[in-house]
C-alpha cells in the first residue's frame, strides 16, 4: 500500500515537472516566433509543404497556438487540453519533418526562433518524440 | 473514449481558429506586418534589387573615378573585380578581360547569378564601367553596389569606348 502511494506521488511529481517544462518551452517558443513572423514564415516555407497562400496565416496563428497551449498545460486549466493541443501540433510537425527528410530538404525548423542556418532534422525529430511522449503522459493523467 | 477524443479534437480546432484570429489581429497592428501574400527570401531580394537599381544614382562627383592608365595596371595585376554594366549582348561581343557582367538592365538576375563571387568582393576594390562617355549604367550599378554594402566601388568613366580606342586586350564570351 505504502509502495503504491509513493509510486503514485512520484508519478504526479513527474507529470507536474513535465507540464512545467513543456509549458515554459512552448510559451517561449511561441513568443520568439511571434516576434519575427517573417523569419518564421521563411522557416515554414523551407518545408515546401504548404502552398504560398497558406504560409502567412499559418505563421501568424501557430505562435499564438503554442503560447495558448503552453499556458493551458503550465497552469493546468485544463492541462489535458493543452497536452492534447501540443500532441497534435508536434505530431503534425513530426510528419512534416519526416517528409522533409525523405525529400532530402535542408530545413530550418524554426522551433525556437528563426535562424539563418539549417537545423539537424534528426535532432529535431528526437526532441519531438520526447515532447509527444510527455504530452501523451500528461493527457492520460 | 471516442467521444472524449472527438470533444478534445473539436476544442483544439477551436483553439487553432482563435489563434488565427488573434494572430491576424496582432499582425494588423504590427509596425511592419507580415504580408498576407507570402514572398520567399529570393523573391524579396529580387524585388529589393529591382527597386535599388531604379533609384536615383549617386552624382558622378561623389563616386571615385579610375583613369585608363590605372585601370590597365589593375586589370593586368587582377587587383580588382571589374564589372561590366552593359547588357549581355554587348558583354558577350567583347569586354575587358576578367570582367563580370552585372548589367543595369538585368541587375537582379545578374546579381543573383554572380552572388557568391560578388559577396567575396564586398570589401575589395570593384570597378564598374559601361559604354563610356555619357552612359549612366555604370553609375547606377555602382550606386546600387554601394547601397548593398560594397565599400570600395569606383567607376571607369572612359568605359568600353576608351578601352577599345586604346587598343587594349579584349575578352569574348
Amino acid at each position: 500500500m505504502m509502495g503504491i502511494t509513493s509510486r503514485s506521488s512520484f508519478w504526479r511529481g513527474a507529470l507536474l515537472l513535465t507540464r512545467l517544462v513543456l509549458g515554459a518551452a512552448f510559451i517561449y517558443a511561441g513568443w520568439i516566433k511571434a516576434l519575427d513572423p517573417v523569419g518564421f514564415a521563411d522557416s515554414v516555407n523551407s518545408f515546401a509543404i504548404l502552398p504560398s497562400i497558406l504560409i502567412s496565416p499559418f505563421a501568424l496563428a501557430m505562435p499564438i497556438f503554442e503560447i495558448f497551449s503552453g499556458i493551458l498545460i503550465l497552469t493546468g486549466i485544463p492541462a489535458r487540453l493543452g497536452a492534447f493541443a501540443l500532441l497534435c501540433l508536434t505530431g503534425v510537425f513530426s510528419i512534416a519533418l519526416v517528409s522533409a527528410i525523405l525529400r532530402g530538404l535542408s530545413v530550418n525548423c524554426g522551433c525556437f526562433g528563426p535562424s539563418a542556418s539549417t537545423t539537424n532534422p534528426w535532432v529535431d525529430l528526437g526532441r519531438d518524440i520526447l515532447i509527444i511522449v510527455g504530452c501523451a503522459a500528461v493527457y492520460r493523467g | 473514449m471516442k467521444i472524449t477524443l472527438i470533444t478534445d479534437l473539436t476544442r483544439v480546432i477551436l483553439l487553432a481558429i482563435a489563434s488565427l484570429v488573434i494572430g491576424l489581429a496582432v499582425n494588423f497592428w504590427r509596425g511592419s506586418p507580415l504580408s498576407f501574400a507570402y514572398h520567399s527570401p529570393e523573391q524579396r531580394l529580387v524585388s529589393d534589387l529591382n527597386q535599388l537599381i531604379t533609384a536615383p544614382a549617386f552624382r558622378l562627383s561623389d563616386l571615385d573615378a579610375v583613369q585608363l592608365d590605372e585601370l590597365k595596371e589593375i586589370v593586368a595585376q587582377h587587383k580588382a573585380l571589374i564589372v561590366d554594366a552593359r547588357t549581355s549582348a554587348f558583354y558577350d561581343s567583347g569586354h575587358i578581360p576578367g570582367a563580370v557582367n552585372l548589367s543595369r538592365a538585368n541587375f537582379a538576375r545578374d546579381y543573383l547569378h554572380l552572388r557568391s563571387r560578388l559577396d567575396e568582393s564586398k570589401s575589395s576594390p570593384v570597378i564598374v564601367y559601361c559604354s563610356g562617355g555619357e552612359c549612366h549604367d555604370s553609375r547606377m550599378v555602382a550606386s546600387a553596389l554601394i547601397t548593398l554594402g560594397f565599400s570600395q566601388v569606383r567607376i571607369f568613366t572612359g568605359g568600353w569606348d576608351a578601352w577599345t580606342a586604346a587598343s587594349e586586350p579584349v575578352e569574348h564570351q
